[in-house]
């Protein structure tokens, strides 16, 4: 059964540490094998429905059918990421590459040594991992997905994001103590605890026109502005804040002292029997303009997301704190007496048990999406080769989107039409990555478009998956498109 | 259809590029690996405060005033024990007899004698005639007295016959003297014979003379004669006259008589008795009584119907009237049975320990001869029940009100034997509401852990109490056996109290709803004791098992070391040393120290190996107080063959044996004083899939 269970958390481990990513997301929707192939550097290559994602204004972006139906897919991205392990770190240490043996001839032996070296890889901040997930589906409405049309002049989309994720942030002492037991006379942080987790949908309406300012006629052929009205809903839940001294190792007994604070919406029930549902409903808008050069090469596109974005988290809203606390612990305490009386945890709600958290608020809370600004560029090279550029900053954090400046560039080559394949780095924003990706397709027909295979691989902390601290996988197995 | 043709063989190519990107990242199934694991665990950290075990067993350990530990523990009652039918008294049953005593008979006139001068001179005179010369001569006259009425015969005590004699003759009488004579009876066996004899002397013509008889002592009959004897001196010229004679007047006395075969009158006599009390616990002055009664056998022995009138003179009816109660037609050897209820009687004897009881006796008249004596007795058995007193006024003499004894148990550690305990003392905490003097006897009896037994009787005067105001007390009974009985270590004491009320000096009133309750009795040391000797605390062994087998093996197999850390802080003033024994059974966790010289393959063990974890006395200043803590800090190294002691699989007894070093003199335990025992465990494990994994 343990044996079981470890090779599920070794799965799970080979996910997480297992290759990339650096994410920056900013909407619901703007992740699909394309854009992670090209290291998120698709501001300005996005058209049709997905500009909704991107930039709306690039719906008014020559290149683009007057009417795009994603009509039926299948596929779905995944993020899973961490601070600390490499892949090489797992493969060397909890797989059968481990070749070293204790002094009492076990095998897969990890030394005091290694021990040093497996918790030198976690930052002091503590070991963050991140889990998201994008689903791609449409059988006529389609999810990550949107219709694009024109009335007039105006071009418009309807489009239908959802994301949901999940990070989290734990101290190095924690692994410390897995790893090595404890010492006496020794404090150990293992009250530090962040993370979030979401889940996330937008209706977003959008329109773009076309027109030319008298002073970029002489340098450029088009130049578009738009903007989308997105109404976002969803479930939430936070760490707003954590402490205590941990967990406190003296021979005189062990003291333990950690609490959070959280907060969330959308989940009705008690604290530890949740069922989701609906928790918060926000309006939101975004702005932008694109241009494309005179000789048509290149692509300009700067998007503000989420620019004048509210979100009311008001349904099954509850702030909580969870707390445990525990005193003069020693084995002898365990022996005779009972869990709850080991603890300090007091009976609060004065039912008969033990209480671990208290909810202190029902009131509802406001908790944005990350503003962020996207400027892109793109340039045709020559017919087969697309080079991309990308930057990013948002302007808070939260939502799986890190503040911090980020740069991308990617290439997508196309030996054939049908038959892209793409490169792309990043810098910055959460961390550094690189991702591979191709594609079979598009295939054109009459009215139709299909994509039967497009895949991406995004590895995060380093640009060999060997050494790469997370990875970040959409598939797609099949788009069909009208248009 | 180019476009799907294109698709489908693409698809082909395209599992391929997946396949290959994927196998670039080498992905390969996680394996458990081993490592060294260290699990430090706090074991333990007592800190042990004299004044917190004392108020753990706060039932016999206290901290006094002055902070420092006493023994000091209670038997509570809280029982009222009331006076109730405890003030009784049986009078001290007897039997009365009371004689006749004397028998009076009325005194009679006899009838007159006249003896002519014809039979004194013993010649006929004619009357009228002058006689020139009458010559002195003698002469004896004997006259038989009638008989006495009602009289057969009579034992006189006291008693006489008046004789007046007047002389009628012309002559001068001399030595004139008269004999009482007895004819005697011999119905009656009575002799004949004189009685007495009366002198007279010379009686002149024309005069008198008169003397008595004397019947004391002696024994009559009714049939008396009286002589008269003497001369007549010669008379010259003497005129005869016919009626001239010696007159003799007799009266008899009253009489007192031992013995008579008479018509007797009616006698009386009376008598006055009492019945004692057995003894003086109960000494009355005035008294109510609830319940109660006396009998009496009333025995007529005398020959004559009477009747008998008895009183209790100190007993009162409810009305105010006395107790009386009269016999009468009570013929002659007769038993008659009276009873006095007594009960709502008032009671208020002259002696205070006495129930006083009177009679008087009266015989009715006999109308014909009986014979009877002056020993003739009325005979009075007193039969006597408990008198129940509603309320006395008097004193009381240790009248015992006993109260249930209590049994306590104190949990005395085991291995104390060499304790020396303080002087100690006993205190009452009792309320009176009895207002006399009283004391307690206290019976108390011990018993020790082993069987032995020892006992101790305190007594203590304690002060009168209010029936109205009760008032609490605290006795201090001075015992010089109590600190000897305490020393004993008794684990069960039995308390037997007994009141004893009243002092048999203060006069004071008591009622049966009067009571005193025993709240508790305390017995207290001083704060000071000597351990005579080094004292080894064993307390019980402690089995353990690791049942799982499974474990048991995983364990052992992926134990490498361990180790014990300890720190004691002694700040008692007294040398401590700590062990901890492990045996296979429990009578050998504290056997010989060779048991456990390298003997873990037989599943003994004791850390530290040699010796203890030895910590000595703390600073002492002048009084004997600690001022500074002994500190002992040690880490003891176990292999895995000492740890594996305690996985043997048919589990291990486990105890911790405390040493305490002897005093050198008496040492005082202060509260603050505490003994700190910080423990802990560093075990080295291997972690591996063997550990880990439940086969």
């Amino acid at each position: 059964m343990q044996f079981k269970v470890l090779s599920v958390l070794g799965v799970l481990a080979m996910i997480i540490i297992g290759g990339c990513t650096g994410r920056a997301f900013a909407v619901p929707g703007d992740v699909n094998p394309r854009t992670m192939g090209l290291g998120q550097a698709y501001t300005a290559l996005a058209r049709g429905p997905e500009s909704a994602f991107w930039n709306p204004a690039n719906l008014a972006l020559s290149g683009s059918s007057d009417v795009h139906w994603d009509l039926f897919r299948v596929g779905i991205s995944l993020v899973a990421e961490n601070n600390s392990f490499a892949w090489t770190t797992y493969m060397d240490n909890f797989t059968e590459n481990n070749k070293n043996v204790s002094p009492n001839g076990t095998p897969y032996y990890i030394s005091p040594e290694d021990k040093i070296d497996l918790l030198g890889d976690i930052p002091a901040e503590g070991l963050k991992i991140n889990v998201d997930i994008d689903p791609s589906v449409a059988l006529g409405i389609p999810i990550n997905g949107g219709v694009a049309f024109s009335i007039g002049e105006i071009r418009s989309a309807v489009s239908i994001g959802l994301n949901a994720g999940v990070e989290a942030e734990l101290s190095r002492d924690m692994f410390d103590l897995f790893l090595s037991g404890n010492e006496f006379d020794k404090n150990y942080a293992i009250s530090d605890w962040d993370g979030s987790g979401w889940a996330l949908g937008t209706i977003n309406f959008s329109a773009a026109r076309a027109f030319m300012p008298m002073q970029l006629k002489p340098y450029l052929s088009e130049f578009t502005a738009g903007g989308t009205f997105k109404i976002s809903l969803g479930s939430y839940g936070e760490v707003m804040e954590s402490g205590g001294t941990g967990l406190t190792s003296e021979l005189s007994g062990f003291a333990l002292d950690s609490y959070l604070v959280t907060r969330s919406a959308g989940f009705s029930g008690s604290l530890n029997k949740p069922k989701p549902g609906l928790g918060g409903l926000g309006f939101g808008l975004d702005f932008g303009v694109a241009a494309v050069t005179k000789d048509r090469k290149a692509t300009i596109s700067l998007g503000f997301l989420n620019l004048l974005d509210t979100f009311s988290w008001s349904m099954d809203a509850r702030q909580d704190s969870l707390f445990v606390g525990a005193s003069d612990l020693r084995i002898t305490r365990f022996v005779d007496e009972e869990i709850s009386d080991v603890l300090d945890n007091e009976d609060l709600d004065g039912v008969g048990e033990t209480d671990f958290y208290k909810q202190i608020s029902d009131e509802a809370f406001s908790r944005s999406l990350p503003a962020m600004m996207r400027l892109g560029v793109s340039y045709q090279v020559i017919p087969k080769l697309m080079v991309v550029g990308n930057y990013d900053q948002a302007f808070s954090s939260g939502f799986g989107v890190s503040s911090s400046p980020r740069l991308a560039g990617g290439v997508e080559y196309r030996l054939v039409d049908w038959f892209p394949t793409r490169i792309g780095l990043s810098l910055g924003g959460r961390s550094n990555g690189a991702s591979v990706g191709f594609a079979f397709g598009p295939f054109l027909m009459p009215s139709m478009r299909f994509i039967l295979l497009d895949f991406a691989l995004f590895t995060r902390g380093g640009f060999v998956p060997g050494v790469a601290k997370g990875t970040a996988l959409s598939l797609q197995l099949v788009r069909i498109d009208f248009i | 259809m180019d476009a799907v043709k294109k698709a489908v063989k693409s698809s082909r190519l395209g599992a391929l590029l997946v396949l290959g990107v994927l196998a670039g990242c080498e992905m390969k199934m996680p394996q458990i690996p081993s490592t060294n694991f260290k699990i430090s665990i706090p074991v333990a950290n007592d800190r042990t405060t004299i004044g917190t075990e004392a108020a753990e067993r706060a039932d016999f350990l206290k901290i006094d005033d002055q902070e420092l530990l006493t023994l000091d523990f209670q038997a509570e009652f809280e029982s009222r024990a009331s006076v109730g039918n405890r003030l009784r008294v049986r009078p001290t049953s007897n039997t009365f007899a009371t004689a006749l005593g004397t028998i009076n008979l009325p005194g009679q006139n006899l009838p007159d004698i006249d003896v002519k001068m014809n039979d004194i001179i013993g010649q006929d005179l004619e009357s009228g005639a002058t006689v020139p010369l009458i010559p002195a001569s003698e002469f004896v006259v004997e006259e038989e007295l009638p008989g006495l009425v009602g009289v057969r015969s009579l034992t006189i005590s006291e008693g006489e016959i008046r004789i007046d004699m007047d002389n009628g003759l012309p002559l001068t009488l001399t030595n004139v003297s008269l004999t009482l004579k007895d004819r005697g009876d011999g119905a009656l066996d009575i002799p004949a014979g004189t009685i007495d004899v009366l002198d007279l002397g010379t009686i002149a013509s024309g005069a008198s003379a008169s003397g008595s008889f004397s019947l004391a002592g002696r024994q009559i009959s009714s049939r008396l004669d009286i002589e008269v004897t003497g001369s007549t001196v010669e008379g010259q010229d003497v005129v005869i006259d016919a009626d001239a004679a010696l007159k003799i007047r007799s009266s008899m006395s009253d009489l007192t008589l031992e013995k008579a075969f008479a018509v007797i009158p009616p006698q009386e006599f009376s008598d006055s008795q009492v019945l004692a009390f057995p003894d003086d616990r109960i000494q009355i002055t005035g008294a109510n009584i609830s319940e109660g009664g006396l009998r009496f056998n009333v025995t007529n022995q005398i020959e004559i119907i009477m009747e008998i009138e008895l009183r209790l003179d100190d007993l009162k009816k409810p009305d105010g009237t006395g107790q009386v109660f009269v016999i009468d037609q009570l013929k002659p050897g007769a038993v008659r049975e009276i009873a006095f209820d007594l009960d709502g009687n008032r009671f208020e004897p002259e002696d205070p320990l006495e129930l006083q009881l009177s009679y008087s006796v009266r015989t009715a008249d006999s109308g014909e001869p009986v014979q009877i004596y002056s020993s003739g007795e009325v005979k009075i058995e007193a039969v006597t029940e408990d008198l129940v007193f509603s309320r006395i006024e008097g004193k009381l003499n240790r009248v015992s009100l006993p109260v249930d004894p209590v049994t306590r148990s104190v949990d005395f550690p085991a291995g104390l034997d060499n304790v020396a305990l303080g002087a100690a003392s006993v205190s009452v905490n009792l309320t009176s509401g009895i207002g006399f003097r009283s004391s307690i006897d206290l019976d108390i009896q011990g018993t020790n852990s082993k069987g032995e037994t020892g006992s101790l009787l305190i007594s203590e005067v304690f002060q009168r109490g209010d029936p109205d105001n009760p008032i609490s007390l605290v006795l201090e009974p001075p015992s010089d056996e109590l600190t000897a009985f305490l020393n004993l270590l008794p684990t069960q004491i039995t308390v037997t109290p007994t009141v004893q009320m009243g002092d048999g000096e203060g006069t004071e009133v008591i009622e049966p709803s009067h009571w005193v309750q025993i709240d508790d009795v305390r017995f207290v040391t001083q704060g000071i004791f000597q351990l005579k000797n080094d004292t080894q605390i064993e307390p019980d062994p402690i089995f353990q098992s690791f049942k799982d087998d499974q474990y048991r093996d995983q364990i052992r197999s992926n134990l490498d070391s361990a180790a014990v850390i300890t720190m004691i802080e002694n700040h008692l003033p007294i040398g401590v040393r700590v062990s901890l024994r492990i045996a296979p059974n429990k009578e050998d966790v504290y056997g010989s120290d060779a048991l456990f010289s390298g003997n873990e393959a037989a599943g003994y063990l004791q850390i530290p190996r040699d010796g203890a974890f030895e910590v000595g006395a703390g600073e002492v200043d002048s009084d004997g107080r600690v001022t500074a803590s002994t500190t002992s800090h040690q880490r003891i190294s176990l292999s895995d063959d000492e740890m594996l002691v305690f996985l043997r699989e048919e589990g291990v007894y486990t105890g911790v044996l405390v040493e305490l070093d002897k005093t050198p003199g008496e040492v005082g335990l202060y509260g603050s004083d505490f003994i700190q025992v910080v423990a802990g465990a560093e075990i080295f494990l291997e972690l591996n899939e063997d550990l880990i994994s439940k086969k």
